[in-house]
């Protein structure tokens, strides 16, 4: 028989068992559904890695103190101070730009509802290194900074609850007693600048005013550019083994190590996933063989018509193997249209976007068609071996 | 001029209790463009015979020549050709496939044999025509009555333009009137396509009808 007709066959004969063919794809449509949906997340998130890596251009460094030793004991002696912005300026040639910030939560009332903060003191060199933008006002400038203007920029979910819908621009914001105006609104990032800062959840004010609301001498941290990464942690131990008689107090990290790590998780959640679709594959393929089998046997007297009829016994194997990829290759439309509807609810529920493409589909489809084969071709043979005067003798 | 040549066919099956021997020793030459009939109790062996004839069993023993060829020196492959070609066969149960119409079943040996589908699907309404069944071709069997399946069956045989048609009991299953009209078509088909038909039946009356009447008893085959 021609291909067309093959197919044509196959269709009349899983069509005029509709339910019982619907019912035996379910496996395979779970499978790869959940395999389709848990690639385009995994396929989102190595997108969204590649993303902020090429966004980050340079590196970005952090240096923050460690709180504790590696054996839990507290260190007091790691403390990072406007100085040591100064010395690793000058002590460190390939770091070109040192931003201080020091980072404190505060809480902020609402009718009756109450909300932690970050307080971030900034110098306008933290604006450039995120590369933090303004919805509406402005940033923060070095004039602000030597004029000691109380001015402040708060980021998206801190406009939401504290200026509800008010434009928060022009308005004074109180820090821990004092009036702030906010100059400017910042928008949300495209990327979450992994690991090292929230943006929305942040008051960026000048790092002095911080300083003195709080008492801080210390810095909380040091962020750090610089083009040659591991050039710039050399110096940084080097600066810190001297100056303080050890490195290991302060903690050095590096975005791009960071994206690194996250790529790592990535990979695993990968392997999970694999192994979680193998198994509801397989599980899917054994219900397919089910089903062929039942149907090969209900199916003797139509092999053996067909054989009188002058079929060959390979097209008898051909016809069922068909029907058992037709079946398969359903079932992956099936669970791709589950996993393109099961992602478009996780994008729509979480800022994460899971990437749901045409290459998936043919991968899916591959896939299905291999278990078809795979599961197919035992129950294709069954019924290409049997003998057809058998089933010809009786109605 | 002989068409098929059966020569010293044996056919036993092993079961539980030893050998059971079906067809002893047959010998048949099978003269082309006539009627045979083989008549014999219900479990003689008469669609053993049949099937055989139509290369769709193999015999335990024996030889079938058409053409100056052995047909079961043959492989599968060339018997499933043969049968495709050269052999219609009508069941007593009809055996048309329940899921496609009646134009579908008549198309299927031409499909089988690789032919393009609108050639299949005029030869399916011309025959359909043929038997009597104009305007029926989408009605699926379930639609039909037992006579007009029959006539689908029929004109499926002929699908292919086989020199032999092989009937088993092909009015086993319908009443008098019914199977009067039956042997009537397969007459005419003789008749008019020269198709040579070897008919089983358990009706005697019916088998007396035919250019040859044979009967098997014992695993044996006489002429009536």
């Amino acid at each position: 028989m021609l291909t067309y007709d093959l197919i044509d066959t196959a269709w009349h004969s899983l069509w005029s068992h509709r339910l019982r063919s619907i019912l035996s794809i379910l496996g395979i449509v779970i499978g790869i559904g959940s395999f389709s949906l848990m690639y385009s997340i995994g396929e989102g998130a190595r997108r969204a890695t590649i993303e902020s890596i090429q966004e980050l251009g340079a590196d970005i460094l952090s240096v923050q103190p460690k709180a504790t030793s590696p054996r839990g004991a507290r260190l007091k002696s790691a403390k990072l101070s406007l100085k040591d912005v100064e010395a690793i300026r000058q002590e460190c040639p390939s770091i070109s730009i040192v931003s201080p910030v020091v980072k404190e939560q505060a809480s902020f009332y609402r009718k009756g509802d109450s909300e932690s903060f970050a307080v971030v003191g900034i110098t306008p060199s933290y604006q450039e290194m995120f590369k933090v933008k303004v919805n509406s006002g402005r940033l923060i400038s070095n004039f602000d900074l030597e004029s000691q203007n109380q001015y402040c920029l708060v980021g998206s979910e801190v406009a939401d609850f504290i200026f509800d819908d008010q434009s928060p621009l022009g308005q004074s914001l109180p820090i821990q007693g004092y009036q702030f105006k906010v100059i400017g609104t910042l928008s949300k990032p495209k990327r979450l600048i992994i690991g090292m800062i929230n943006i929305e959840r942040e008051i960026l004010v000048p790092l002095p005013f911080v300083q003195r609301l709080f008492h801080a001498d210390e810095l909380s941290a040091l962020y750090i550019h610089a083009q040659d990464t591991n050039k710039a942690i050399a110096e940084l131990r080097q600066f810190f083994q001297t100056r303080y008689g050890d490195e290991a107090s302060f903690e050095i990290e590096s975005q791009r190590q960071l994206l690194k790590t996250q790529e790592k998780f990535v990979k695993i959640f990968e392997y999970v996933l694999w192994a979680i679709s193998s198994i509801s594959l397989l599980v899917g393929g054994i219900g397919i063989l089910n089903i062929m089998l039942v149907s090969v046997t209900e199916r003797l007297k139509e092999v053996g018509i067909r054989r009188a009829l002058g079929a060959t016994q390979k097209s008898i194997m051909l016809q069922f193997m068909v029907e058992s990829i037709l079946l398969c290759i359903f079932g992956a439309f099936g669970g791709a249209i589950l996993g393109f509807f099961g992602s478009k609810l996780i994008s729509y529920l979480s800022q994460f976007a899971p990437v749901f493409s045409f290459k998936l589909l043919l991968i899916s489809l591959v896939i299905a068609s291999f278990i078809g084969i795979v599961f197919g071709t035992y129950p294709a043979i069954l019924a290409a071996k049997q003998d057809p005067t058998h089933t010809l003798r009786y109605d | 001029m002989t068409l098929i040549e059966a020569r010293g066919i044996y056919k036993s099956y092993i079961n539980g209790r030893g050998e059971l021997r079906v067809l002893e020793d047959i010998t048949l030459k099978v003269e082309q463009g006539k009627i045979f009939s083989i008549v014999g109790a219900s479990g003689a062996g008469k669609s053993t015979l049949l099937h055989i004839l139509g290369a769709l069993d193999r015999p335990s023993r024996g030889e079938l020549w058409y053409n100056n060829s052995n047909l079961f020196s043959l492989s599968d492959r060339q018997l499933a050709r043969f049968r495709n070609q050269k052999v219609g066969f009508v069941f007593q149960f009809h055996h048309l496939l329940p899921e496609f119409t009646a134009q579908e079943n008549v198309m299927m040996p031409i499909i089988i044999n690789r032919q393009n589908r609108t050639m299949a699907e005029l030869r399916a309404q011309q025959l359909l025509a043929e038997v009597g069944l104009q305007g029926r071709e989408h009605h699926k069997p379930g639609e039909l009555s037992g006579g007009e399946q029959q006539r689908v069956a029929i004109a499926r045989a002929l699908s292919n333009q086989p020199e032999l048609l092989l009937a088993d009991e092909p009015t086993g299953n319908l009443d008098s009137k019914t199977s009067e009209k039956i042997y009537a078509l397969l007459q005419q088909i003789n008749r008019e396509h020269g198709v040579t038909i070897i008919m089983v039946t358990h009706n005697e009356i019916l088998g007396s009808r035919a250019d040859y009447c044979l009967k098997l008893s014992d695993g044996k085959l006489q002429f009536v």
